[in-house]
C-alpha cells in the first residue's frame, strides 16, 4: 500500500490522520529483513495446551517481546504426548508454558517428570499454567515438581506473562552460560589429562 | 422361687397366704440340699426345733419335696395336713413324687416360654433399629454420591471456566497496553502507518480471542447452573427435551474430552415438557458415567445415542452405548442399591438406583434395559407427555 510522505501537524483542526515522515519501502525491507533475522537467532519456546485459544491468545500477548536482541520463535503442542515428541526434538528450547490438565487430570506434571528424568533436560524453564488450581495446588507442586514458575491462568495479565517470560529467559541465559563454562572446563581438563599422560 | 402351697382346707389356706412369704426352716433345708423331708410327726421330730411356725400352727405332718426337672431344682412342694400324723403314706408320696415331678417340668417350661417371649420382643426391638439405622445410612450415603457427583461437575467446570476466562484477561490486557502506546504515539505525533496496521491487526486478533471465550464461559455456566441447579433443588418446569439433553452432554465436555469416545443427540426437536429437568440431568449423566467407566476397554473408542422421539401420547427417551454390554445374569440386579460388578475401580453401586428411584419416583416413568454382550446396552424410559405429577 502507498504512503504519502506528509509533514507533521500537530494541530488537530483537521480531520485527516497525519502520519511522521517515514521511509517506507526501506522500512519493509528492514522488516523482512528483521523477521529473517529473528527467526535464525531466536529464543524457541514451546506453548503446551489442548485449548487452541490459549495458544492464540500467548502469541498474541507475546508477539514483540526481544530479550538481548532476539526474538521469540513459538512452537506448539496440544497434548503431552505431541509435547513429549517436540520437546525430544528441541533439546534448544528456553523455556514452555504448559497447562496441567490434558488428556488426562495430570498430563502436565508428567510431562515435567519427562523432561527432567528421561530426556534429562535440566535448561529449560517450565512455566505451569493452570485453570484448576484444585488439580495441581501451588505449594506441593512446585516443592514436588522440577519446574521453575506456577501460574493461574486467570491471574495471567500480559505484564504478568512477560514479567515471567523474562525471567525464564535471563535464567535461561545464564544456565547456558554456565553450562558453556563446564563443557570449557571438561575439555581443559581433558587436554590436561592427556599432556600429564604424555609426560 | 416360686412357691407351691397346697392347702388342706380353707382356713389351712389362710394360714397359708399368711406365712407365705417367710421361708420355713424345712423349705429352706429342701432347697438347701434338693432332699425330700419327710415328717411323720411334727410334734416329735427334732430337726427343725424352734421354727415358729411349727409352734404357732402346730401341723402334725408334712412332707416337703424338690422340684427338680433334669437336675435343676426350680421350686419346693411343701404339704402339711394338721389332723393326723403320717398322714402322708408310701402311697401318697408316691403320688407327691410324681407330681412333683410333673410340676418340676410345667413350672420350668412356663419360665422358658416366659423368657422367651421377652427374648423375642428384645430382639424384634434390636432388629427393628438396625434395620432404621440401615436405611437411614443408605440415604446418606446415596445423598453423598450425589454431592460427590455434583463436587466433580463443579470442579471440571470451574477448569473449563477458567481457560477461557484466562485467555480473556491476557488477551484484553494485551489490548490495553497496546491501546495506551498507540494513544501516545497518537497525542505526540508519532504514530506511523505501520503502527496503525499493526494495532489495527492486534486488536482486531485480541477482541475476537476476548469474544469468543467469554462467550464460551458465558454459555458454560448457563448449562451448569441449570443442570446443577436443578440438580438439587429438582424443580419442576417447562423446558425443550433435546436442547436440555444437549445442554447436559455441554456440562460433561471435561470428562468427555479426555476421551475417545462421540457422544450424539438426535430426535424430535419440537418435544416440550414439564418436568423436573434436574432429574433427567442425574439419569443421563449417570447414564453416560457408567458407559465410560464400565463398558470400554481403555482406549475402545465408543459411541454413546441419546434419542428423544413421540409416539402418540408417550415420549420414549433411548440411552445407547455400543460397548461390552451387561451379563444376562445382572439384568435384574442393575438397580439393586449396592449392585456393583466392578468395585475395585470404584463402583459404588448406586448410580443405577437412583436412575432408577428418580424414573419411577420423581418422574413416574417406566425404565427397561436391554443389553448384549460385546454389543452393547441400551436404556429405554417412556413416559406419558401430559404426566400430572
Amino acid at each position: 500500500m502507498k504512503n504519502q510522505n506528509l509533514a507533521t501537524d500537530l494541530s488537530d483542526d483537521n480531520d485527516e490522520l497525519v502520519f511522521s515522515d517515514e521511509e517506507e519501502l526501506i522500512i519493509d525491507e528492514d522488516v523482512v529483513a528483521n523477521e529473517e533475522n529473528l527467526k535464525d537467532n531466536s529464543w524457541k519456546i514451546l506453548i503446551v495446551d489442548d485449548d487452541n485459544s490459549v495458544h492464540q491468545t500467548t502469541k498474541l500477548a507475546l508477539r514483540n517481546l526481544e530479550f538481548e536482541d532476539k526474538g521469540i520463535t513459538f512452537l506448539s503442542a496440544y497434548s503431552g504426548n505431541e509435547a513429549k515428541t517436540i520437546i525430544a526434538n528441541n533439546p534448544d528450547l528456553a523455556f514452555i508454558l504448559l497447562d496441567v490438565v490434558m488428556e488426562t487430570d495430570n498430563s502436565g506434571l508428567e510431562l515435567v517428570k519427562y523432561i527432567r528424568k528421561e530426556l534429562n533436560n535440566q535448561l529449560v524453564r517450565i512455566i505451569l499454567r493452570t485453570g484448576q488450581p484444585g488439580e495441581a495446588p501451588e505449594e506441593s507442586v512446585i516443592t514436588d515438581y522440577d519446574i521453575n514458575d506456577y501460574k493461574l491462568k486467570v491471574e495471567l495479565t500480559r505484564n504478568k506473562l512477560i514479567v515471567s517470560a523474562i525471567a525464564a529467559l535471563r535464567a535461561y541465559r545464564d544456565l547456558l552460560a554456565i553450562e558453556k563454562s563446564r563443557q570449557e572446563m571438561a575439555t581443559l581438563y581433558n587436554a590436561l589429562a592427556t599432556v600429564k599422560d604424555n609426560l | 422361687m416360686a412357691k407351691l402351697i397346697l392347702a388342706y382346707n380353707f382356713k389351712d389356706y389362710q394360714k397359708a397366704i399368711a406365712y407365705a412369704q417367710n421361708a420355713a426352716a424345712y423349705q429352706h433345708a429342701v432347697w438347701r440340699t434338693q432332699e425330700k423331708v419327710v415328717i411323720g410327726d411334727a410334734s416329735n421330730q427334732t430337726q427343725f426345733i424352734n421354727d415358729s411356725y411349727l409352734e404357732n400352727y402346730q401341723p402334725r405332718s408334712i412332707v416337703c419335696t424338690p422340684l427338680i426337672d433334669r437336675g435343676h431344682l426350680s421350686g419346693v412342694i411343701y404339704l402339711e395336713n394338721n389332723l393326723t400324723v403320717d398322714a402322708f403314706t408310701a402311697q401318697k408320696l408316691e403320688m407327691v413324687s410324681l407330681l412333683s415331678g410333673l410340676a418340676a417340668i410345667a413350672i420350668d417350661n412356663a419360665r422358658l416360654y416366659n423368657s422367651l417371649e421377652q427374648k423375642v420382643i428384645e430382639r424384634t426391638q434390636e432388629l427393628s433399629e438396625a434395620l432404621e439405622n440401615l436405611q437411614a445410612t443408605q440415604k446418606q450415603l446415596i445423598e453423598s454420591e450425589k454431592m460427590a457427583a455434583l463436587g466433580n461437575l463443579v470442579a471440571g467446570v470451574a477448569h473449563e471456566i477458567n481457560t477461557p476466562v484466562g485467555n480473556s484477561i491476557t488477551a484484553a490486557s494485551t489490548l490495553a497496553e497496546e491501546t495506551q502506546s498507540f494513544a501516545t504515539a497518537v497525542n505526540t505525533g508519532q504514530l506511523k502507518r505501520s503502527n496503525l496496521n499493526s494495532y489495527l491487526d492486534l486488536a482486531t486478533e485480541a477482541s475476537e480471542i476476548i469474544l469468543n471465550n467469554l462467550q464460551r464461559a458465558g454459555e458454560l455456566i448457563q448449562s451448569f447452573k441449570q443442570v446443577a441447579v436443578d440438580g438439587t433443588s429438582l424443580e419442576k418446569r417447562t423446558f425443550n427435551l433435546k436442547s436440555y439433553l444437549s445442554e447436559i452432554l455441554l456440562t460433561l465436555e471435561p470428562q468427555l474430552k479426555k476421551t475417545p469416545h462421540q457422544v450424539t443427540v438426535t430426535g424430535d426437536e419440537t418435544i416440550t415438557i414439564n418436568s423436573y429437568p434436574g432429574a433427567f440431568a442425574q439419569i443421563i449423566t449417570n447414564f453416560i458415567t457408567n458407559s465410560l467407566t464400565h463398558a470400554y476397554p481403555t482406549n475402545q473408542a465408543g459411541l454413546l445415542q441419546i434419542d428423544v422421539q413421540q409416539q402418540s401420547e408417550q415420549i420414549i427417551i433411548e440411552y445407547q452405548d455400543d460397548g461390552c454390554g451387561i451379563a444376562e445374569q445382572h439384568l435384574n440386579n442393575i438397580f439393586e442399591p449396592f449392585f456393583t460388578t466392578n468395585r475395585e475401580n470404584g463402583g459404588s453401586g448406586l448410580g443405577m438406583h437412583i436412575v432408577y428411584n428418580l424414573v419411577v419416583q420423581k418422574l413416574k416413568e417406566t425404565i427397561q434395559v436391554k443389553s448384549q454382550l460385546n454389543l452393547g446396552t441400551i436404556f429405554i424410559m417412556t413416559f406419558p407427555i401430559n404426566v400430572s405429577v
